[in-house]
Formats: C-alpha cells, structure tokens, sequence
C-alpha cells in the first residue's frame, strides 16, 4: 500500500507551528516512514507533484498569495486542517484587523523612529495586502483544526496518526486553554 | 531576451522570502532582488496594548527566533518600569535571561545546518529535490539525522526551562524573570541521559568549529 502524502503550509504564520511539529523530536523519524511529504518547507517541494491525503495549513491569509496558496491546497488535498491560532481565527496578525491597512503601512515603513530610508514598498513582486486577516475556514472548506500557539508536539503527533489510524482524538483541556 | 529567474518560496532561510533574478538580453545577470513578501504590521498593531504584553506579543514575528524577540521587547519594557538598560536585574534574571538566548542560538543554528543548509552539501545543489532536503538527508544519513533531532531539541529544552514553553514562552517579564532553574532541571542539562548534556552536546564538534578549551 502507497504511503499517506501529507503537505504543508506557512501563510501569515511564524513557522511556529511548523517548529512544533520537529519539537516531535526523534519521532519525526517514525513519521517519514509512516507518510510521504509533498509540497511543504519542510523538503524542497516547491509545487504539488502529486494528490495529497492531508494539508497543514499554518497561518491566516494576511495577502492575496496566502488566499491563492491556501485555495491551490484546497484543491490538492483531501482533508486539510487549520493548525495554530492564525489559521484557525486570524491569531495575533489579525490585532490588525480594525486598523486601517494604510496606517500599518505608514507606521512600519514612514514614521517608525528607526526607519532610514522612507519608502512604502509598492512592487509587483509583492502580495497584494487583504483588508484584514482572514482565518482560513473564511477562505476554504477546513475539516478540522488543531488549537494552540503554537499546538503542542504531542497534539501534532496524536493528531496525525490519530487521522492515519483513522480513530478519534481527545484533545486534553490543558491543550485548549490560554496560555 | 530579456528574462526573469522567481525562487519562491526560498527554502534556505528561516523564514518568508522571494528571490527574483532579472537577465539582460546577453543571459547576464542585470539585477538580483530579494522581496520580502509578508507584512503584518506589529509596529502599529501593538501601539495601545498594555506595556506587559509586548514580549509576548512581539515574539509571534517568528516562531524560529522567538526568545530573541522577546528578550528583545522585556529590555525595552525594563526600562519602562525602571529596571534600566540591564544592571537593573537581577543576577537571576540576567543569568536566565542569557541562557534562554543560548539556547535560542543553539537551535537555530542547529536548525539552520542540518535542516536547512546540510542537504545541499550532502547531495549537491544539482541534486533531485525530492531527496535534496532533510528527509533525504534522514533516509540516507541517519546518524547525522539523529544529531540533528537532539542538537535541536536541546536548545529547545533549554527554552524550555527557561521561558516555560518551547515556543512562544512567557519567561522574560518586566524587571526580570517569572521562574528560575531549580538544581534538578540544571542537572539535566549537564549530566542527562546520554547524548542530551551538555558534554555530549559540544563534543562532536569541538575539533571542528570551536577551539578545544572550554571556559
């Protein structure tokens, strides 16, 4: 029987999350043997090669990239999940949310006491900025999501080979409150 | 013609980036950009929250460096509530304060070389990139594989003493530090199980990157 692909994702996250899931430690070695890695930061996938069984998804959608990547894992994923407290409601990226874009921008790159060169980036490389930040289930259908900030190893761990195994998980309550 | 080389994302660095390389009509390199494609805004959206919030707040830039950024944020809250520019601490807090970063140091740059930079040395930069990565690297070098894992987790467990939480902890405070490293978990660190102390942890290497003596 083929492996499991499983794919991963940082949109407006930290890579917190991602850095969660090698807090697994040796058990990372388990993991490679028990799925396949596609698309992910993790390897050097840049785009999908192949169907995935599970998206990770880290991150809100702060951008017009972060909305296109996520709806392109949409597309290749059979179950994709909101990991951490971005994807799951925005997290701290969206205490933007309710100021207006133009006074971040202006903030960081005009008036902030440290700025040197006085420029506000405009390029077409760039992303265009959403209006807010978006959690991920405003964006694309997410069939389950895994709290915390980021969600601990062990939560990471029992989830994906809970989901493999294909039995429940409990998540404990110290795992869903405020920390 | 002209033309447009796009690396994206950029796997190397720690972190969200861009590299375009723009080609004259010769296939010479004319210009070579870096885009720094997510922005956030923390610089306004912390503005108004409560002074004791920043560490926590401003580590969330990067869940790679994170106690840098914290440790960051709690020297300027220091000053705020009078601790000064840092003799203001206690020797406690200064002391727990330099080991959260070391640790901080180790596993980053623990990271950075096996993780990140290693499979491009093992494999070359012409490699596959479906084995040109870290699980390749774990498939093909297991030894090396293992190192990497603890390196990484003992910076990390070292953060973990120290800020209370691998990622994202709440150890730095204004004025100082919410908890200390008791006897026990110091022993741990300097005479745990094999190869997470701290002998173990520099041994390997201290012929090839570090001058032999220790301080």
């Amino acid at each position: 029987m083929s492996k499991p692909i499983v794919a991963t994702a940082s949109l407006a996250g930290c890579f917190g999350c991602h850095m969660s899931l090698l807090d697994i430690d040796d058990r990372i070695l388990q993991l490679i043997d028990l799925v396949e890695f596609n698309k992910s930061p993790i390897d050097d996938i840049k785009t999908f090669t192949k169907q995935c069984d599970i998206g990770l998804i880290e991150g809100g959608c702060c951008n017009s990239e972060n909305v296109e990547n996520l709806m392109n894992f949409r597309k290749n994923c059979k179950v994709l999940i909101s990991v951490g407290e971005c994807a799951i409601m925005g997290g701290l990226p969206a205490l933007r949310n309710g100021i207006p874009v133009k006074e971040c921008l202006e903030e960081a790159y005009l008036n902030c006491v440290t700025v040197d060169d006085k420029i506000i980036p405009n390029d077409e490389e760039l992303p265009m900025i959403t209006d807010r930040v978006y959690p991920c289930h405003e964006i694309v259908k997410i069939d389950y999501f895994l709290p915390g900030c980021p969600p601990r190893a062990d939560l990471l761990w029992e989830a994906l080979t809970a989901l493999l195994s294909g039995k429940p998980l409990d998540i404990p309550y110290v795992a869903l409150k405020y920390d | 013609m002209a033309r447009k080389i796009t690396i994206e994302p950029v796997t190397r660095v720690e972190g969200h980036g861009k590299v375009t390389i723009h080609l004259d009509d010769n296939n010479n390199v004319a210009q070579s950009r870096l885009h720094i494609v997510e922005f956030r805004g923390f610089e306004r959206f912390v503005q108004g929250r409560p002074y004791w919030e920043a560490p926590v707040l401003v580590q969330r830039l990067c869940g790679i460096c994170p106690v840098s950024h914290h440790l960051a944020a709690a020297k300027a809250v220091d000053v705020i509530v009078g601790a000064g520019t840092g003799d203001g601490l206690t020797p406690t807090a200064e002391k727990m304060r330099r080991l959260m970063h070391y640790g901080q140091m180790f596993q980053s740059h623990s990271l950075h070389f096996f993780h990140l930079a290693s499979p491009d040395l093992l494999f070359g930069f012409d490699a596959d990139p479906a084995i040109r990565n870290v699980i390749g690297v774990a498939l093909e070098h297991k030894d090396l594989a293992v190192q990497a894992v603890m390196m990484r987790k003992f910076g990390q467990e070292i953060i973990r003493a120290t800020a209370g939480k691998k990622i994202h902890g709440t150890g730095a405070i204004p004025g100082g530090i919410n908890k200390n490293l008791s006897t026990k978990e110091r022993d741990e660190f300097l005479k745990g199980k094999d190869p997470l102390n701290i002998d173990k942890m520099i041994s390997p290497f201290s012929g090839i990157f570090m001058p032999r003596t220790r301080t």
